[in-house]
């Protein structure tokens, strides 16, 4: 399964190592717009099959807790 | 919900833009980079919007149903249904379906009305025409679908770089000579996301829209509904040429594509963006085209969008389909 830290790079469109700094906090990342969350719900029914809902993402603080989200499914 | 029909064949489409084109090079107060990121997501970088009143909502729907009439070889005296399916008439009352039957010189032996609907509406028209035309034997029917949203106040950035305007008209009719011509519909509705897309009924109107919701929700529905049509009519995708989804924008429509195991399918968004209820049959009549229809084709068509509501076909498309595609210039 693909880590969630590479999903999210790969939703904001940047190097996974710029998001070291915003584990806890990967929504006030500077790439993230409303772009960047739908490419969000795409690649995680892309590689978790898992549907994220709206409030499920805006709820998400941490990579964390999107990483358990999807993995209780 | 499930339904099957048989008995109707599709003489003609004709669709039918304003000539204005409309790019997304900049948007809103976007830089050049900003914008550039956004059409390649979005898959949109033109569209066609109406600029003068001869480019009005009426005025695109008579030019598309006087061509779709024309090229079907059919009477507009001989039509017996129409039903219009748009969200952006500037009337309140009456439809515009009546100032329709007025320029098209229809007999007063017909039905005509119109339905508040936008994406999902070229498959509800297609239904709701069939279910009509069967239960009353009407012979020849037309369904227009379409919008100009270009007029409507919506967001610079996230909505005005998605949507274009068009229309479209399409003749059919219903004939025991057509039996053998089968069409399924799969179509469901979901009060719960009202809010997900609105229209107010200001001056002008304000669009809004909900880009996650929407997205959302097409990955939950539209997949599921063309699954459940294909086995309830004991097809599988291997039975089906194409596919022919509402062209929403890029990231949902690739989204979808993958989620139903058919990247090749035919898109419009590129020139003409997200057209609402007329987006299929653009797709029809300008990436498909009469070549396309020289032979029989079974198709899926699937349209999703403002209600929430959304509806799939599976469709017998005999040959000889005849389509038509027009930009038109007002005054």
């Amino acid at each position: 399964m693909k880590p969630m830290i590479d999903v999210i790079a790969e939703a904001l469109e940047v190097e996974i190592e710029t998001l070291n700094e915003h584990l806890n906090d990967f929504r006030q990342h500077p790439h993230w717009d409303s772009l960047a969350a739908l490419n969000l719900i795409v690649l995680i029914d892309q590689y978790y099959s898992f549907p994220l809902e709206v409030d499920q993402m805006k709820n998400a603080k941490s990579i964390k807790d999107l990483e358990s989200l999807v993995t209780r499914s | 919900m499930y339904s099957q029909f048989s008995g109707f064949k599709i003489h003609s489409i004709s669709t039918v833009c304003p000539s204005s084109i409309s790019t997304n090079e900049i948007i809103g107060d976007l830089s050049k980079e900003e914008s550039e990121r956004l059409a390649v997501n979005i898959g949109i970088t033109s569209k066609y919007v109406s600029k003068t009143e001869g480019e009005g909502l009426l005025e695109l729907f008579y030019k598309a149903s006087k061509r779709s009439l024309e090229i079907a070889n059919v009477e507009s005296s001989e039509v017996g249904l129409v039903v219009v399916l748009s969200q952006s008439s500037d009337l309140g009352s009456p439809g515009i379906s009546s100032r329709l039957h007025e320029k098209l010189s229809l007999s007063k032996d017909v039905l005509v009305f119109d339905v508040n609907l936008g994406c999902s509406g070229y498959v509800k028209g297609l239904h709701i025409a069939m279910s009509l035309m069967k239960a009353n034997g009407i012979s020849k029917g037309m369904v227009l679908v379409g919008d100009v949203l270009s007029t409507f106040e919506m967001d610079e950035k996230k909505l005005r770089p998605l949507f274009g305007d068009g229309v479209s008209s399409t003749v059919l009719e219903y004939s025991t000579l057509f039996e053998t011509s089968k069409v399924s519909f799969e179509l469901g509705s979901d009060g719960k996301g009202w809010k997900a897309i609105t229209i107010s009924k200001t001056n002008p109107p304000v669009l809004e829209m909900s880009g996650l919701d929407v997205m959302t929700f097409a990955l939950r529905e539209v997949p599921e509904s063309i699954n459940k049509n294909l086995e309830k009519s004991g097809f599988t995708l291997n039975d089906i040429d194409t596919v022919v989804l509402h062209q929403a924008n890029s990231l949902i429509n690739t989204a979808l594509e993958r989620k139903i195991k058919r990247t090749d399918l035919p898109r419009a968004l590129k020139e003409f963006g997200n057209t609402s209820g007329s987006s299929i049959p653009l797709v029809l009549t300008t990436v498909l085209g009469n070549e396309y229809f020289s032979q029989n084709r079974k198709i899926i068509l699937s349209g999703f969008g403002i209600g929430l509501s959304w509806g799939s076909c599976i469709i017998d498309i005999q040959q000889g389909l005849k389509t038509s595609h027009e930009l038109v210039t007002g005054n």
